[in-house]
């Protein structure tokens, strides 16, 4: 049977997240936040500013989030791609990316159990 | 290297550009060793003008308010404001913008927010969470409350964004690795974001009297406790009128209303036409103009004059005004 | 004619929403399952509509029985769904565009014909995939033969097609407001479908809210979430169907055009001040 792009990601998301299911806590937090705020990032941001913010300012973790995403849209260079591709190309794939975030969001819920801004606990601006 | 998509590397910001798009997609570039450009962002941002159409829709907006029963005041900031500081940003800080128009705002949630609060905090045991008043303007996890609170917008050319600076002197500790506590050798770090100044219109409906209790709430909570972030550095204070914000438009209406109210029944014949050509002429908002016409026609019936008033063109008019 | 054609121009952010999210925004708006577009449900409509009627015998012949004798008889007044028209979009020039595809402008074409409105463009722009139609006199938003909106960059195609539609729209959205048709003249512009609906997906107000805890002014876990908003001066569409059962055709859109004479309250979250809207009914002569 042939499965959809839907069932795909999901399937192989769950296993990306579950790697995470045995690190520490502060791993999981960073990476699990991260899958929180990247969909809201993206909205305000567009795909290549966001993408570009948590490769050049994210934690190592985070960075993997952006490794795993790549794997599952397929494009190994998904960076360099956000900021080449033509107005099409970057609207089919920001849609893919944001399709996929879905799966990680909920994911990270369920399987690591970090919910929606968790990071903000203790820290903040002033 | 720019982290900016490629087709977009050239573009210039315009005389039109809206502040938040600018603001939100346009950073330059966002290396960690990149010290200019979010400065530069912030410093671009702040020197968009308010657009010019922002006027024309401030003015429905506030006839919007009136004829739907709100009530304004206008509260001035007393010095910087920083709302929305804290929103998802490849910024890392962020200011409210108006998503439309792109000038600083106030949002609702936030001027609730900081009355409720304030209201638990200072008002007493009649203000806590579970008494009567408090459910009544704020609500509860049944209810939605009676008052409610609008965004608050800036009067047409008053409003300003400033370039402001955060010095961080623990940058470690602030990204929440707690295995490095503060130590006072990093290097000082500052973070570039935007401040607000202006005039802005709050406007808040519901019942009359509490409404008034919710914007004596609201004076002293933007007065004594401000509102956004950064409230201990003095920021988001705010100078709230008492008197409601009159409309000039209203205030000519007044007039001529009194006029009108002032006629003796034995008078109306003879000079309730005069009232109608000064209606005629009378260049205010439909609102206030169809106040007038209601009071001329409220005089006629008062004065038993339907009748003969009735197939003349002048009354028909002021009929077909407020059908 | 027994039909109308219903505008609703929302002068703060509009929150038609389902409620529960499956997507990454918490709180999204309602969208059409087969087209994704923004809707406001039509029985919302019409049941503020029926709040704002102070007359209750009227309120009873016009719009029907209360909940609990809903059939004794029918109402005598029918509302569509009111469709995204035009959505405002950030913009390099011009501050916004109100931004409209081909699919959309022929969903109304139909409508319009239903509520037998005439003078509407015969034509309908059709923009190729990466292009933006605008008015070919007035424009604001273009800018080096570009409209750039969020971070799209689009050719500019200034087309006559699409200052007959802004005008159009104009004069029945705005009527007898000149200042308001430039507006929209200045600001229209027609994207292909596929780039409207990546709009939708990804351009619509986008609203962080918390829950402190508190005395410690830190986010309760679970206490973040974002809301979906369409941003003012969002205009939406759609039909009014007079169905004479208890009040006559003219008594129902008489009822109507005087409820109509104010702004009324649309959608969630009121209580902090979304959803204001002005109503305009055109048609049916």
């Amino acid at each position: 049977m042939m499965l959809t792009r839907n069932q795909r990601y999901a399937a192989q998301i769950f296993e990306q997240v579950s790697q995470f299911r045995e690190a520490p806590e502060t791993e999981r937090k960073k990476y699990g936040s991260m899958a929180h705020k990247l969909p809201v990032l993206i909205h305000t941001a567009g795909l290549a500013q966001a993408l570009a913010f948590v490769d050049s300012r994210g934690s190592a973790e985070q960075k993997k989030l952006l490794d795993h995403i790549a794997a599952v849209v397929n494009e190994p260079d998904l960076l360099a791609r956000s900021r080449t591709a033509e107005l099409n190309d970057y609207m089919r794939l920001t849609h893919e990316v944001l399709a996929a975030l879905v799966w990680y969001k909920r994911f990270v819920q369920s399987v690591l159990g970090i919910e929606a801004g968790e990071e903000a606990e203790g820290g903040g601006n002033e | 290297m720019s982290t900016q998509r490629q087709p977009l590397e050239n573009v210039r910001k315009t005389r039109t550009t809206n502040a938040g798009l600018w603001l939100d997609k346009f950073i330059r570039e966002q290396a960690r060793e990149d010290k200019e450009s979010r400065g530069v962002l912030v410093k671009e941002v702040a020197e968009i003008r308010v657009p010019e159409d922002y006027a024309r829709w401030f003015a429905r907006w506030r006839q919007t308010l009136q004829e739907y029963g709100a009530e304004c005041r206008v509260a001035e900031a007393q010095g910087r404001m920083a709302i929305g500081l804290g929103e998802e940003s490849v910024l890392e800080t962020s200011v409210a913008l108006h998503h439309t128009y792109g000038i600083p705002y106030i949002p609702g949630s936030a001027l609730k927010g900081l009355a409720a609060s304030f209201a638990r905090q200072h008002l007493g045991d009649e203000w806590q969470p579970d008494t009567p008043a408090y459910v009544t303007v704020f609500g509860d996890t049944q209810t939605a409350g009676y008052v409610t609170f609008y965004d608050a917008l800036p009067l047409p050319n008053s409003a300003a964004l400033h370039p402001d600076v955060i010095t961080v002197h623990h940058e470690k500790y602030y990204q929440n690795d707690r295995t490095a506590p503060p130590a006072d050798w990093d290097d000082p770090n500052p973070v570039p974001f935007l401040s607000a100044t202006g005039k802005y219109l709050i406007a808040l409906s519901g019942p009359p009297g509490w409404v008034n209790a919710t914007f004596d709430i609201l004076k002293h909570a933007l007065a004594h406790s401000g509102i956004g972030a950064k409230t201990s550095s003095s920021y988001g204070r705010l100078k709230l009128e008492s008197a409601p914000l009159l409309d000039p438009d209203q205030a000519k209406a007044d007039q001529l209303i009194a006029g009108v109210q002032a006629l003796k029944p034995a008078e109306v014949a003879g000079r309730i036409y005069t009232f109608y050509e000064l209606w005629r002429k009378l260049e205010v908002n439909p609102v206030q103009k169809r106040r007038v016409a209601e009071t001329i026609v409220a005089k006629v019936e008062e004065a038993g004059r339907e009748k003969q008033s009735r197939d003349k063109d002048w009354y028909k008019e002021l009929l077909a005004s407020i059908q | 004619m027994n039909a109308r054609l219903l505008f609703v121009h929302a002068l703060s952010p509009l929150h038609a929403g389902t409620g529960q999210g499956v997507g990454v925004i918490d709180l999204p708006i309602a969208r059409e399952k087969a087209t994704g577009l923004p809707y406001l449900p039509g029985s919302s409509l019409k049941g503020t509509l029926r709040d704002a009627c102070t007359d209750d015998v009227r309120k009873k012949r016009v719009f029907g029985p209360d909940t609990g004798n809903a059939s004794d008889y029918a109402s005598s007044v029918q509302f569509s769904d009111l469709l995204l028209l035009l959505l405002p979009i950030r913009s390099l020039a011009g501050t916004f565009a109100w931004v409209t595809s081909p699919y959309i402008l022929r969903r109304l074409h139909r409508d319009a014909q239903d509520a037998a409105v005439s003078g509407l463009p015969s034509n309908g722009p059709s923009p190729s995939a990466d292009a933006c139609v605008v008015s070919d006199d007035g424009c604001q938003i273009t800018i080096n033969a570009q409209v750039i909106l969020e971070d799209l960059d689009l050719t500019a195609t200034p087309h006559s097609d699409a200052r007959g539609w802004a005008q159009w729209l104009g004069s029945q959205v705005f009527p007898n407001d000149t200042v308001w048709q430039q507006m929209l003249t200045a600001r229209f512009g027609v994207v292909h479908d596929d780039v409207l609906s990546f709009l939708l997906d990804t351009a619509t107000e986008i609203t962080a809210r918390i829950k402190l805890l508190e005395e410690a002014k830190t986010v309760k876990k679970g206490g973040l979430w974002y809301e979906e908003a369409l941003p003012t001066e969002t205009i939406l569409s759609g039909l009014v169907v007079a169905t004479p059962i208890k009040a006559t055709r003219d008594e129902v859109f008489t009822t109507l055009t005087a409820l109509m004479g104010k702004p009324l309250q649309f959608g969630g979250k009121a209580t902090v001040g979304r959803g204001l809207c002005r109503l305009q009914m055109t048609g049916g002569n």
